[in-house]
């Protein structure tokens, strides 16, 4: 038999269409979807997401954080990270071991604004699972300068969640103050750049 | 390799509407050919595209890394002096690539010859990953095609396979000029890819990319751009004055720095010096140099242009071919002259793509001029027998 040179089942465009997606993400109509923070179901509501999206994300995000959070062999060691009275005992289990560690506060939860209902955020979290992120929501922390943290999870889909150790967690996409904008383009033309 | 007509599906325009797929016409040209098809065996494909299509990948990342440490090579390139060390550290960090197309001449007899590497801003993606496949699965539903027809299109899993190789914690941005049609539906699939590969992504023009203090790039939202992919050439943004900011953070873009190597035609004469004779290659020479005199058949080609700017076609003495342009201040590159694929359509050029470190899909364009430009049309291909 010879060999297929193309896929007989190709997945479909999961934004929709090229065409919709480039409005709803251009911010040519309004507030484009992203990534929102909220620090408790209840701020998640107030934003007008549906409750039970809200309260299954930060169910997910306090899942995920329990055997997720970086884990620390002292409160010292811990608090240097995060801040005075920034941290707890980490209960035992898999993934703490069996001594005494000590894990950051949970400081919120991220999740796509775009999930309307809870079919959606079901469809995100096997998204998630399927690329061995385990969870819908991501649990963040805050350090002590404030700058926010997502923790890094391991493994594909059939690993389960490794506790990432303090190395592992990176500040990523950091809020700052933009000093000057209209950097790039200035070679634009009508045409487009494909060669 | 032959070109055969069959019946255009009849809902063809409302198919691509409904994707999004706006630019089948192009500046007022049709642009997507539905009632036509280039056909391939299966072991002319292999043979003939698919294993030159790798092993040429593979010459080039070779040459990639003989380049980058080489001041007389960058001299050559054109590659500002000040900006060397951003174009090094995203080779020697093994920053991740994602996709580049070579354009290879093909008549349908002897070897494919590489004509260049469209490493850094290929378009076409979708024509080729998404509404060609569509185009033959349809057809062989509706019965125009055999059964066992197939294509030699892994793109689309491919670019997901390739965007799940890049972290994931940072939010995934896209940049192109989204004021131009094909640029914004090239960005948006491709960032539908990354969707798919479990990415977060956000799509911002070139020209809103910011900068903080520190001389980190920032979105609209003030935070800052950790990964960014973009569809505007390193040749333009090499030589922008906001160039100075890649000093610190132009580690964050896709493709990385480093494919301003491959993607400049001073690639050919350099792979050309290190693989003499090479069946895929064709002879190829800076200009100036006393070997290009003794070409009588030769294309002069800038070594930065798009859209077939400013590439003269010489044969028997005699400029046969010749497009305007705004390129060639940095200078030109002579290669042999190789025939296309002819046929009363006009002439085809092959887009062979590679995705990561692998070749795996085609596209054909086909222009009525031997030097194919934006005005091309995209005609689907086939695998029969």
């Amino acid at each position: 038999m010879r060999r297929l040179k193309s896929a007989r089942q190709r997945p479909l465009l999961v934004l929709g269409t090229i065409a919709t997606s480039s409005l709803a993400l251009s911010g040519c109509a309004g507030e484009p979807p992203g990534e929102v923070l909220f620090t408790n179901a209840q701020q998640c509501i107030e934003a007008g997401m549906s409750q039970e999206v809200c309260q299954a994300g930060y169910q997910d995000a306090v899942q995920a954080h329990i055997e997720g959070a970086p884990r620390f062999d002292g409160l010292a060691a811990c608090e240097a990270e995060y801040g005075v009275d920034q941290c707890t005992v980490a209960p035992a289990g898999a993934t703490g071991g069996g001594g005494s560690f000590f894990m950051p506060f949970l400081a919120g939860y991220v999740m796509s604004s775009a999930i309307g209902n809870l079919t959606d955020y079901s469809n995100y979290r096997r998204q998630r699972q399927a690329e061995g992120y385990g969870y819908g929501s991501t649990p963040i922390y805050r350090n002590r300068a404030g700058q926010t943290l997502t923790p890094t999870f391991g493994g594909g889909a059939n690993t389960s969640v490794v506790a990432p150790g303090r190395q592992t967690m990176q500040p990523v996409n950091v809020n700052t103050r933009t000093v000057a904008r209209q950097g790039f383009g200035g070679r634009s033309t009508s045409f487009g750049f494909g060669g | 390799m032959e070109r055969t007509t069959l019946p255009a599906r009849p809902d063809w325009r409302d198919k691509a509407r409904e994707v999004g797929f706006g630019f089948h016409e192009m500046y007022g040209e049709p642009y997507w050919v539905d009632d036509a098809a280039y056909t391939f065996t299966l072991e002319e494909l292999e043979t003939r595209i698919e294993a030159p299509s790798q092993e040429l990948h593979e010459m080039c990342m070779d040459l990639v890394d003989d380049i980058v440490g080489n001041e007389q090579y960058l001299d050559r390139l054109a590659i500002p002096s000040e900006l060397r060390d951003v174009v090094q550290r995203s080779w020697e960090r093994g920053d991740l690539h994602l996709y580049g197309r070579f354009d290879l001449a093909y008549d349908g007899t002897g070897d494919a010859k590489l004509l260049e590497y469209n490493a850094d801003t290929p378009t076409s993606v979708f024509e080729t990953g998404y509404f060609q496949f569509n185009w033959m699965t349809d057809q062989v539903e509706r019965g125009a095609l055999p059964a066992d027809t197939d294509q030699y299109n892994l793109l689309q899993e491919s670019l997901v396979e390739a965007f799940g190789e890049f972290p994931h914690d940072p939010i995934f941005h896209f940049a192109a000029m989204l004021d131009n049609e094909e640029d914004r539906g090239t960005t948006v699939y491709l960032m539908d890819c990354a969707v798919q590969a479990g990415h977060r992504v956000e799509l911002l023009d070139i020209s809103q990319i910011g900068v903080d203090a520190q001389g980190r790039f920032t979105d609209l939202r003030d935070r800052v751009i950790d990964q960014c992919f973009k569809l505007y050439p390193w040749e333009f943004m090499l030589r922008e004055p906001f160039s100075r900011q890649l000093v610190p953070s132009g580690d964050v873009f896709v493709e990385p720095a480093w494919k301003a190597i491959l993607s400049n035609k001073g690639l050919l004469p350099l792979l050309w010096e290190r693989h003499p004779n090479h069946p895929n290659l064709l002879p190829a020479f800076f200009a100036g140099d006393t070997r290009a005199g003794e070409l009588s058949e030769f294309v002069r080609k800038p070594l930065l242009s798009r859209e077939g700017e400013n590439v003269t076609i010489v044969r028997g003495g005699e400029e046969i071919a010749s497009a305007p342009g705004t390129y060639g201040e940095e200078g030109y590159i002579v290669q042999g002259y190789a025939p296309l694929f002819r046929s009363e359509f006009g002439y085809a050029v092959l887009g062979s793509w590679v995705v990561g470190d692998r070749a795996c899909a085609l596209g054909v364009r086909e222009d009525q001029s031997p030097i194919t430009a934006n005005l091309s049309r995209f005609v689907p291909h086939v695998i029969l027998g």
